[in-house]
């Protein structure tokens, strides 16, 4: 399998390019509010073509059909035209909080967007190597039926021990503490976070019944604590996938709030601009 | 370690993060089922799968018939198991069946409604807040900002639609508004005025209202023009201020830029800030040098020093113009303004008293008192009694009626021989006045004030004329120059004029009705009729001073000698020149005194407030701080070639004198701290 080529130089040809472009008109609106001219109405709506084509980006993940282009290179404009967005409100309102009721309404829903984006990018940008870390892949749709596979293992284990023991130590241990964690993804926030709780969890658990089990109950908890390791793996992903596609759900939100007030703002300038 | 085959068809579902529902089961964290929801939502996990029905001919070995078997066939997938062992129903159904589940959305289809969500509640919001915005405090979803607190004073009767015309128009309108862009500073001049003459609340827009500087700049015909919008921006809130112009927007125009003011602002004029063109020739040398000095007026000097007469605690523009004469010159320049007086017309003498008689019908003199030949009729008709009584005597021959009827006829003929005297001198009288024609007189009827024989005629019409219409023919003549009588005039009583030219043409002097007058307004004496100010700045004495003006160029008769006697500065109403600059003397005929201090600065875009620098001013200096005195010796540049001007009596005030204290670390010294934009500010009187 062929290695995917680098979109870092396209990505700096972009910024490159949108720097330029942002100091262009940068010296545009300069030059016009220094002659005395009014450059607000050209630089809105440079704005807001902006903030339309960074909507192209999820029209694009609709039409992975068509040969679009890789998603990396649109994931790269996506981020240039968003910093250019930016760069832009700030030359279109000459600062960053206006004074008017819906005005700061919409540059409130207009902030929230791009600091959004920003901390999604770099979110994003972690996510691989921590995934990797993980050391186990998974695909997030899949992700309930490997706990139910994991969960059936782990039943499946534990009748064998108690089977072969005879003694009820494992059903406890089962039905009292491991149930719980094999139910569903758990230690979400500590996925996220880094923190090693649910490693710690799982090892306390593990470590104080396997005091209590004997030699023929011990393969079965072991089985169990592989599935339970497991399932740490799993956890992970769920927890830091989903927190990526709950975080896209917000900027998505967000951008669609600040796109439908943008177009009052458009409206209300054309109308009360005479 | 990942199995990376487990996610292969045959081990693994088709799911895809774009599906829009995933099993219910599966949200439950269970086993999903094979066959997962429809993109609807449906469940379809209570079948495994969805026989099919195949369809199979075969050939009977016996008969050689082809059959038609028809059979269902399981289509379970291989990640489920492959198909089961008991096969479909008869009738198609499956076999293997579940218990259904609620499908529930993915986190991409609630991503979707969410931001429907959104849209729709920013929607609702924009249009609730449209009709309900205002009420109760409750924002507007148009309101863009509060504006500054002077134009929300105006604007709080008509709201938005003061400015914005869009405001009240209907929805057409504002879908319209996208493709038509109209500029909302003709709504600001609506308001604002820019010079004078545009201040009237119905005078038009001046054509240089958008240009730089509301000015027209003759060597800077790319002068740009621009927006109020430009500079001005509204909505920002009721204290923040809307006249920010920054440096860089003086120097995109002005050709000289430089850094700062301190290092390289342009050097100030040579006689800055004195070399204004001045309307009063006031010395202050000989003020406060040498009247002041005197003891006969040293209580009238100032008090309080400069600022008695340049008060910069009720003057903002820079220029501290002096008081008024009633508060700083009546002290002692009152009577003065007695004495400039001007004779209008008098009584010249005539070539030939006679030529005014036919005003006798219109001013009803006694024509017994001055008609001999009536005399000599009434001598006749004595007489004849006399003739017929001799007559008769000698008939009788008696010598006591002899000497009776003598003595009668030697009373008539003494009564003939004074009608015959009186008849001779009616016949040639003499004239009552000597005078010559007054300078305006002679200007007036445009004849040789000098040539009895040229103006005896155009005198005694105008006499004759005065005499029955009262000022009309004054008028009349005052007309026929170019003058204003109603303003030249004013105050003049018809009746005053007809008198007075009635005696003149009777031949008789005219005895003013209370003489000598008071010494104000209109004065007649015996020959004369003449104005004499009432106060300062009388306004028919200037009206006369400007018709004389007026008359420079003219080539009627007697206009230099008119004009030379209104402007005589040792005399009459010239002695107005003493205080207030003359016209020169070559100047256009048209140029009128400019009696007041102009309003109009010279250097209409640069302003200067003494108040803040009252404190700065060194002990004991005071003013003299900046506004030093030249001393006896000194040479400064000789101004005295413009208009009107006189030597300057104070030391020019030089750049370094201001960047003392305005420079980079000290006070502020941007452009708009001393430069004003806009030429002659104002706002339309409807508005005041």
């Amino acid at each position: 399998m062929r290695a995917a080529k680098s979109t870092a130089p396209f990505g700096y040809a972009l910024l490159a390019l949108g720097a330029l472009a942002l100091a262009a008109i940068g010296y545009y609106a300069q030059t016009e509010r220094l002659g005395l001219r009014d450059a607000t109405f050209v630089t809105g709506w440079i704005l807001l073509g902006a903030m339309v084509s960074l909507g192209l980006f999820n029209i694009r993940k609709r039409l992975s059909a068509l040969p679009l282009g890789r998603a990396a290179y649109w994931l790269a404009l996506h981020v240039v035209v968003g910093f250019f967005a930016v760069g832009m409100f700030v030359v279109h309102t000459g600062g960053v909080w206006p004074t008017g009721g819906y005005e700061q309404v919409l540059a409130g829903l207009f902030w929230a967007t791009a600091l959004s984006g920003v901390f999604g990018w770099l979110y994003q940008r972690t996510m691989p190597k921590r995934l990797s870390r993980v050391g186990y892949e998974v695909i997030y749709e899949r992700i309930p039926a490997e706990i139910a596979d994991l969960r059936e293992a782990a039943e499946n284990a534990t009748l064998d021990g108690v089977s072969a023991s005879g003694q009820p130590t494992l059903g406890r241990f089962y039905s009292e503490t491991a149930e719980w964690f094999f139910q569903q993804p758990r230690f979400g926030w500590s996925h996220i976070l880094g923190t090693g709780a649910a490693e710690q969890w799982v090892d306390q658990r593990f470590k104080t019944v396997r005091r209590l089990v004997g030699s023929q109950e011990a393969p079965a908890l072991d089985a169990i604590e592989a599935a339970a390791r497991q399932k740490l793996c799993v956890d992970a992903h769920y927890a830091l996938q989903r927190s990526l596609k709950l975080w896209v759900a917000v900027h998505v939100v967000l951008t669609a709030a600040t796109l439908s007030l943008a177009v009052w703002h458009l409206i209300l300038v054309h109308v009360y601009a005479r | 370690m990942t199995d990376t085959n487990r996610f292969s068809h045959d081990r693994s579902p088709y799911e895809r993060p774009n599906f829009p529902f995933r099993c219910g089961r599966e949200a439950a964290f269970g086993r999903p089922c094979p066959r997962g929801p429809t993109g609807s939502g449906e469940c379809q996990g209570m079948a495994d799968c969805a026989p099919f029905r195949t369809r199979k001919v075969v050939v009977d070995d016996a008969s050689g018939e082809e059959r038609e078997i028809l059979r269902w066939e399981c289509r379970r997938p291989a990640h489920a198991g492959g198909p089961c062992a008991e096969g479909p129903r008869p009738d198609g159904a499956c076999s293997c069946t579940h218990p259904p589940c609620a499908p529930q959305p993915t986190i991409r289809k609630q991503r979707g409604r969410w931001a429907l969500l959104a849209v729709a509640g920013v929607v609702s919001i924009v249009l609730a807040l449209v009709g309900l915005g205002g009420m109760g405090g409750i924002p507007s979803s148009i309101d863009p900002g509060a504006l500054s607190g002077k134009h929300a004073q105006f604007t709080a009767e008509q709201g938005c639609v003061a400015c914005h015309a869009g405001h009240s128009e209907t929805l057409t309108g504002w879908a319209g508004a996208i493709f038509e862009r109209k500029a909302i500073s003709d709504g600001c001049v609506s308001c604002h005025a820019f010079g004078a003459e545009n201040v009237a609340a119905d005078a038009p827009a001046s054509p240089l209202v958008f240009a730089a500087h509301n000015s027209k700049f003759p060597e800077r015909t790319d002068a740009p023009t621009a927006d109020c919008q430009g500079c001005h921006t509204e909505h920002r809130g009721e204290h923040a201020s809307i006249t920010p112009v920054a440096d860089g927007q003086c120097q995109s125009c002005h050709v000289k830029t430089f850094e700062n003011f301190a290092g390289s602002h342009p050097a100030f004029g040579a006689n800055f800030p004195h070399e204004s063109a001045r309307t009063i020739k006031f010395s202050h040398t000989n003020h406060f040098g040498q009247h002041f000095q005197d003891a006969r007026y040293a209580d009238k000097a100032p008090e309080a020093g400069c600022t008695t007469c340049h008060s910069a605690n009720t003057q903002a523009d820079g220029r501290l113009l002096p008081g008024s004469f009633e508060t700083g010159c009546m002290n002692c320049h009152n009577e003065a303004i007695r004495e400039k007086g001007i004779t209008i017309f008098a009584l010249p003498e005539l070539s030939d008293p006679t030529l005014t008689a036919s005003a006798a019908e219109s001013c009803g003199f006694a024509a017994a008192e001055v008609d001999p030949a009536r005399g000599l009729i009434a001598a006749l008709a004595d007489t004849l009694p006399a003739m017929e009584s001799l007559s008769a005597a000698v008939a009788a021959a008696e010598p006591d009626a002899i000497a009776a009827a003598a003595e009668k006829l030697a009373e008539a003929q003494s009564a003939l021989a004074d009608a015959q005297s009186e008849l001779a001198d009616a016949v040639e009288p003499d004239a009552i006045s000597f005078e010559t024609l007054s300078p305006a007189f002679a200007y007036l009827l445009g004849v040789d004030a000098d040539d009895m024989d040229a103006y005896s005629e155009p005198a005694a019409e105008f006499l004759v004329a005065s005499a029955a219409d009262g000022r009309t023919a004054l008028e009349d003549a005052i007309t026929a120059r170019g003058g204003d009588p109603a303003a030249l005039l004013a105050g003049l009583s018809a009746e005053l004029v007809t008198r007075v030219t009635c005696a003149w043409t009777a031949n008789a002097e005219y005895e003013p009705l209370q003489y000598p007058e008071s010494g104000a307004g209109w004065a007649t004496g015996e020959y004369q009729v003449s104005y004499l100010p009432t106060a300062h700045a009388d306004p028919v004495v200037k009206a006369w001073i400007n018709f004389a003006l007026a008359s420079k160029g003219s080539d009627v008769e007697q206009a230099e000698d008119f004009r030379a006697q209104a402007l005589d500065p040792s005399n009459g109403p010239g002695r107005c020149f003493k205080c207030h600059v003359a016209p020169e003397a070559d100047a256009a005929p048209a140029i009128a005194v400019q009696w007041a201090i102009p309003r109009q600065d010279i250097r209409p875009f640069t302003t200067f407030d003494h108040k803040p620098h009252l404190n700065v001013l060194d002990q004991g200096q005071g003013c003299a701080t900046c506004h030093k005195k030249v001393e006896v010796g000194m040479t400064l540049a000789d101004d005295a070639k413009r208009p009107g001007a006189h030597p300057n009596e104070f030391l020019p005030i030089t750049q370094g004198v201001c960047a003392d204290c305005h420079h980079e670390g000290g006070v502020r010294q941007d452009c708009s701290l001393c430069h004003r934009y806009h030429a002659d500010p104002s706002i339309r009187k409807r508005k005041l």
